[in-house]
């Protein structure tokens, strides 16, 4: 079997070590190196392209969403969990834009970081219902403004209304008679469109006469 | 007889009435879609959503009302140079652009192109600067300075070809202004291409205006059958879209084709077609123009009907102020009407048309002009003489048709008076409404802004809060939570492990309120369909870790009324407590949670089948119930409790208004 190689970006000694520590104790999962700040993990990681980078969003210089957006382009293949505090909705926000494959609250229990690690592996990411509804309005300011946009589909459209209203994963796939696999899925696809449409930005609507 | 005359000038007044109705209800469909980005703006919260607010605003006004799409334009760049947002400076100056473009004020909205020029080029935005380029070649265009508009577009070009972009229109301005400078195989190399690319690219919309280039091209070399066919092929195709501007410019030069063919009576038909377009478009400049050549085409008919064509120069002087900024073009057309005055026999009009024809040409009139000017004075006088006579010859003849006409003029006078009583009395009540209403808006406006400014206000000391709590505090909690259970799961001993556990969850609990609090603080939060969803997930999140089965029922259609922080916090927190009782402290397996909206009754039920509250182990207390209890007086709610030693339902009933 594979092992899931791990990073860690983190400022804060003790959360560091033991991340590190939980890492090295799970079976499927296999520690490479941690960092203390973003600007060595900007140098380091594209060598090491690990399969799990764990970021603080919070980090003294450069901050991890910056960190991310970087990366994204040379770890193409690395999936990024942000970890926070508290659940700010606007910055998990931006991270999620900026290429961030999930998020984890650093008081979560221990087993749940692990557990998202395995389930970020198999393609599961979760979104909160405020997650939810700030997704729903970017794609509907960005639909007006720009004519190169990755539109939702009726099913993603679908997913997004029941997550903003607080349904579960568990919940939605019942309701929708899907398979919860299914499910995550699409929310991943809606996660990919997002970036992608951060990333060409609005364009200009410049009339030519 | 005269009762015919009374009902047919009822019918008229009648007509018009019903044509002022609909003049105005037509304003009112173009002016919803403002509005609504208006309200839009009002509610917008961040500032990046006012940004493109106002950016939307200055720019759909910039068409209809230029002056108010430069106000809100400013506002843009105010508010972006404020918040240092290059990309929303970047939008003002094109919303600026462009409302000035309107006005017809070309090297005002050249200024602010150039500006968002300066910033895309600062953004390294590819596409933006070729577009902010077009514009700006656009405005040299609209001044007749063709060469520099050509400089610009050709830059354009450049930049898309680089980029390996395309912009299916480049091709064609680059042809037009070719053509304005006379350089025909130049104007066909680029329509050429320009065809080519567009079907490799599949913008087929585009081909219409570059074919029409090409036809023009082609005119020009005198290959007038191909030009004939390319036309009508096009315009074929363009049977039924919606693009009338192209429509008519293909019209134009279809006419054009047939008047070098000579065939003056299929020309007359295209223009006529054309004008027709021109005038839905409202485009004052087109009209004049068609007006003209139609004009002349129909002097070139064997039996000129010279009434109509005067009444064409008649309505082309009309269209002529909107012509004024650009001086070669007006040139012409003075020239153009000069020429057919003249040919319709009319020198005293020709002689005012040439003086101002050669006024902008040169001030220094050179002597063929001279003499020209000066037969014409002559045949001016003869003219006016002639003039004057027929005039007391018809004042004559009215004097003695007048006596005989007095009852059918009294009729004509007082219908006439009337409907310009009822016009009147209409417009000045519509006006006073409008009036009215203007104020209003105004004042409202005026009320909003300054409620804005201090909810603006409140709302960053909110955030700055939130921040602090967030930063300062929360980072703290987590990391104390985090390390306790690391540590719990470490300790064999007994007494330390359980201090630590109770270490681990009550900084876990504290950190979930101040989620909560801060959560609360959000101002995107405040609505009962917000929190209807956080309560869902709330309990979805909560009873998935747990080993029981639960059924949530929370209803889709919460509608999104705005509740105050008050109402919020303490039916969370009751639901809360209430929710963690059934399922931590009632041995429960089963848990059912209902929530409905009946305007204006909030009910929510938790419902266990555990071993209720009268069991003598649960000792949760009279604190906590007495707490659940108090939180729903606070806020006029009624908090029922019906449990039994089969289960327990809490039932919460909230007014929400």
């Amino acid at each position: 079997m594979k092992y899931t190689t791990v990073a860690i970006v983190e400022d804060q000694k003790e959360i560091r070590e033991m991340q590190e520590a939980l890492v090295k104790e799970a079976d499927s999962l296999c520690f490479l190196q941690s960092f203390e700040n973003a600007e060595e993990a900007l140098v380091a990681l594209p060598e090491l392209q690990p399969d799990v980078v764990l970021v603080d969003i919070h980090l003294p210089k450069m901050t991890g969403i910056e960190l991310v957006f970087n990366l994204k382009s040379v770890c193409s293949n690395t999936k990024f969990i942000m970890c926070t505090s508290l659940e700010d909705t606007e910055t998990i926000f931006s991270a999620l834009k900026a290429g961030a494959n999930g998020y984890i609250s650093k008081t979560a229990p221990l087993n749940k970081l692990i557990e998202a690690i395995d389930e970020l592996r198999h393609g599961g990411a979760p979104m909160s219902s405020q997650i939810a509804r700030k997704v729903v309005e970017s794609f509907q300011v960005n639909q007006t403004a720009n004519t190169h946009f990755e539109s939702l589909s009726k099913r993603e459209q679908e997913i997004l209304k029941f997550l903003s209203k607080g349904y579960r994963y568990k919940e939605i796939a019942a309701k929708l008679e899907l398979s919860l696999e299914t499910v995550r899925t699409h929310v991943r696809n809606i996660y990919e469109k997002l970036q992608v449409n951060s990333r060409t930005d609005a364009l200009n609507k410049v009339q030519l006469r | 007889m005269k009762q015919f005359k009374t009902i047919a000038y009822c019918i008229y007044t009648f007509i018009v009435l019903f044509l002022l109705l609909c003049l105005q209800a037509s304003y009112a469909v173009n002016k919803r879609y403002l509005d609504s980005v208006y309200v839009a703006y009002l509610h917008a919260v961040s500032d990046s959503e006012k940004m493109q607010c106002l950016y939307s605003l200055s720019y759909e006004y910039g068409f209809s009302n230029p002056k108010i799409g430069i106000q809100y334009g400013q506002q843009c760049l105010a508010l972006a140079k404020l918040k240092k947002s290059k990309f929303h400076a970047l939008n003002a100056y094109n919303g600026l652009g462009n409302a000035y473009e309107t006005l017809s004020d070309y090297d005002s909205a050249r200024y602010y192109h150039m500006q968002s020029l300066q910033l895309a080029r600062a953004l390294h935005d590819e596409r933006k600067i070729a577009t902010t380029l077009i514009n700006i070649a656009i405005t040299y265009k609209e001044q007749g300075l063709y060469e520099q508009a050509l400089a610009y577009q050709l830059e354009a070009l450049r930049n898309f070809e680089s980029k390996e972009q395309y912009n299916p229109r480049i091709h064609f301005f680059i042809g037009q202004l070719y053509i304005a400078l006379n350089n025909i195989s130049e104007a066909e190399r680029h329509s050429r291409t320009g065809i080519r690319k567009c079907k490799e690219l599949g913008y087929y919309d585009a081909i219409h205006s570059l074919n029409l280039n090409l036809a023009i091209c082609l005119t020009k070399q005198n290959k007038i059958d191909s030009a004939i066919l390319l036309l009508q092929h096009s315009l074929q195709e363009l049977k039924g879209k919606t693009d009338v501007r192209i429509t008519s410019q293909c019209l134009h030069a279809l006419g054009e084709a047939w008047l070098a063919k000579k065939n003056s009576e299929e020309a007359l038909v295209c223009f006529q077609n054309e004008l027709a377009l021109q005038e839905q478009l409202s485009n004052k400049e087109g009209v004049c123009s068609t007006h003209l050549i139609i004009a002349t085409t129909m002097l070139q008919q064997p039996n000129p009907d010279k009434q109509t064509a005067l009444q064409h120069i008649a309505l082309a002087q009309k269209s002529l102020s909107q012509l004024l900024h650009n001086k070669d073009a007006l040139r012409d057309v003075y020239f153009k009407m000069a020429s057919l005055y003249e040919s319709l026999g009319h020198p005293n009009e020709a002689l005012n048309f040439y003086k101002l024809y050669f006024g902008l040409k040169d001030s220094l009139l050179n002597l063929n002009s001279v003499a020209q000017l000066n037969e014409l004075q002559t045949r001016y006088e003869t003219v006016k003489k002639q003039s004057q006579i027929e005039l007391q010859k018809t004042k004559l003849e009215a004097q003695t048709n007048s006596i005989k006409h007095k009852n059918v003029q009294l009729i004509l006078l007082i219908s006439v008076l009337l409907l310009t009583i009822i016009t009147a009395l209409f417009s000045y009540s519509r006006y006073r409404t409008r009036q009215q209403f203007k104020f209003m808006l105004e004042v409202e406006r005026q009320e909003k802004l300054r409620e804005f400014a201090l909810i603006e206000k409140e709302q960053q000391e909110r955030e700055r809060i939130s921040k602090d709590i967030h930063d300062e505090l929360g980072a703290g909690l987590s990391k104390i939570a985090l390390l306790t259970a690391y540590a719990q799961q470490k300790n064999d001993n007994q007494i330390l492990s359980e201090q630590i556990s109770t270490i681990s969850t009550i900084s876990t609990e504290l950190r979930s309120n101040i989620t909560d609090l801060v959560w609360a603080l959000n101002p995107n939060n405040n609505t009962l369909e917000n929190l209807v969803a956080r309560m869902h997930e709330y309990a979805g999140s909560f009873l998935e870790d747990l080993n029981l089965t639960y059924s949530l029922h929370f209803p889709d259609d919460i509608p999104a009324i705005a509740i105050t922080r008050e109402i919020q916090r303490n039916i969370f927190l009751t639901f809360k407590e209430a929710v963690s009782n059934a399922a931590k402290h009632a041995k429960a397996t089963t848990i059912t949670i209902t929530a409905s909206y009946n305007s204006p009754q909030f009910m929510i039920s938790i419902t266990d089948d555990g071993i209720g509250f009268e069991h003598k182990k649960i000792k949760i207390s009279n604190n906590g119930l007495r707490n659940m209890q108090e939180r729903m007086n606070i806020i006029g709610g009624e908090f029922e409790l019906h449990t039994s030693s089969s289960g327990t339902k809490v039932l919460l009933t909230i007014p929400i208004q």
